[in-house]
């Protein structure tokens, strides 16, 4: 019996030693999340400000995102939306329209949209345009990611291959529809790629050099009707999300006419990849 | 205290140059009464630790890991000789974060961490992260990268 009690005393020993080892060398802390809910956040980028004439908040959001991030933060979903899909765009709308046109009233009209077409509640939104997203990626320093393809628009090209892709290049790459053959869904996807990179990036230096040079960044880049207090407590918090827990999917669906105007008929499926994200940020 | 400008001046989200394009005002005496509240937390904070303490009492008790890195930067064994906080505030107007960079001089070193707080009202901040050791530099640097106000 002694042997016993003296055996559990060394573990209790071995325990406590460890335990004190792991409090010592602890050089990072993070407030825990408020609550426990899935965070859906709906990422835009306007395809009109500056060079263009129109206000980049009247413009078409050619980059639609719905991010979900799981109550812990251990898990998030990227949902990309591809810009032609066809959905009612408010609750008492009669007509569908292209999700993209929702911006043409302002970013509040696609939040009404998402949760008139999806049954989403988004907790915030951030808009930004090209140029704000050329200038923030190069402020930032720009962003590590692996090209697939060779990409082009304008004057601007990308080679295939693992880089770090400047403002103008990044752009390239969440842009490029027509060198992509799987067209606006690939650019679609591509979005969200780049997005989950830098992420990657941050995550993998999370100095608070890091997190604030990138969190300074997105705040200039963007409108956002995220407090910004709170905006700073999600970046932090993004840092307990590994990398590898995110996930990313795009709305399936197909090409069709509407009359003259062609869009993206999501299919019957689109719904429930959407309710599978939005339960718990994690697909499957 | 420096102070990094948080607005959209020069984001290219609109002309440069317009109407629009410049920074917002900053809310002096707000930016005061935030980088005020946050030093009296982490005098407090730092006090109560070294006197063995368990936390800020007005703060409410720290617990688990936070407990345990405040532990490693003052603890009864190893006075505090002296504390230096610089503070970088993040503003849109007001105050939206504050990064105060922390220098702990020990009768057997000294010691470097960084404080993340976010302003609750006007007085009062909250403690979002902390880090001590590397990667936590003095933001007079970082704050000239960010071209602060």
């Amino acid at each position: 019996v002694s042997r016993v009690r003296r055996t559990v005393v060394l573990l209790l020993v071995a325990a406590l030693a460890v335990l004190g080892s792991s409090a010592a060398a602890l050089e990072r802390w993070l407030l825990p999340p408020g609550d426990d809910e899935v965070l859906a956040l709906l990422l835009l980028g306007s395809d009109d400000g500056p060079p263009r004439d129109k206000p980049f908040d009247e413009g078409n959001a050619d980059g639609f995102q719905l991010l979900f991030v799981s109550g812990d933060r251990q898990h998030a979903t990227f949902v990309s939306i591809p810009r032609d899909s066809y959905v009612l765009p408010t609750a008492g709308a009669s007509r569908r329209d292209k999700i993209t046109h929702c911006l043409q009233v302002g970013p509040e009209r696609c939040v009404e949209t998402v949760a008139s077409a999806f049954d989403v509640e988004v907790d915030g939104y951030l808009l930004t345009s090209m140029r704000a997203f050329t200038r923030g990626v190069e402020r930032f320093g720009g962003i590590e990611i692996d090209v697939e393809q060779h990409l082009r628009v304008g004057g601007t090209s990308i080679a295939p291959g693992q880089q770090t892709l400047d403002g103008p290049e990044a752009l390239v790459y969440g842009r490029d529809r027509n060198s992509r053959s799987d067209g606006d869904v690939g650019r679609s996807q591509a979005q969200a790629r780049l997005l989950a990179a830098a992420h990657r990036q941050v995550h993998a230096d999370a100095s608070p050099g890091t997190v604030f040079r990138a969190l300074t960044e997105l705040r200039r880049h963007t409108v956002t009707d995220i407090p910004g207090p709170e905006l700073v407590r999600l970046a932090f918090e993004a840092l307990r999300l590994p990398p590898d827990n995110v996930q990313r999917t795009v709305l399936p669906g197909s090409v069709g006419m509407d009359g003259p105007a062609w869009v993206f008929f999501l299919s019957d499926g689109a719904q429930a990849i959407i309710d599978d994200a939005a339960a718990d940020a994690r697909l499957g | 205290v420096v102070v990094a400008d948080l607005s959209g001046a020069g984001s290219g989200l609109v002309p440069d140059g317009s109407a629009d394009d410049q920074p917002v005002p900053i809310d002096d005496a707000a930016v005061d009464d935030a980088v005020s509240a946050a030093v009296r937390w982490l005098d407090a904070h730092l006090s109560d630790v070294q006197a063995g303490g368990s936390g800020d009492p007005a703060v409410g008790e720290l617990v688990g890991e936070s407990r345990a890195l405040s532990a490693g930067m003052a603890d009864p064994d190893h006075p505090v000789v002296a504390a230096t906080y610089r503070a970088t505030v993040g503003a849109r107007g007001g105050p939206e974060w504050l990064r105060m960079s922390t220098v702990v001089e020990r009768d057997d070193g000294e010691l470097t961490a960084t404080f993340v707080f976010v302003p609750e009202g006007r007085d009062t901040v909250t403690l979002v992260a902390a880090q001590v050791g590397d990667g936590t530099p003095a933001p007079a640097s970082d704050a000239a990268e960010e071209g602060s106000a």
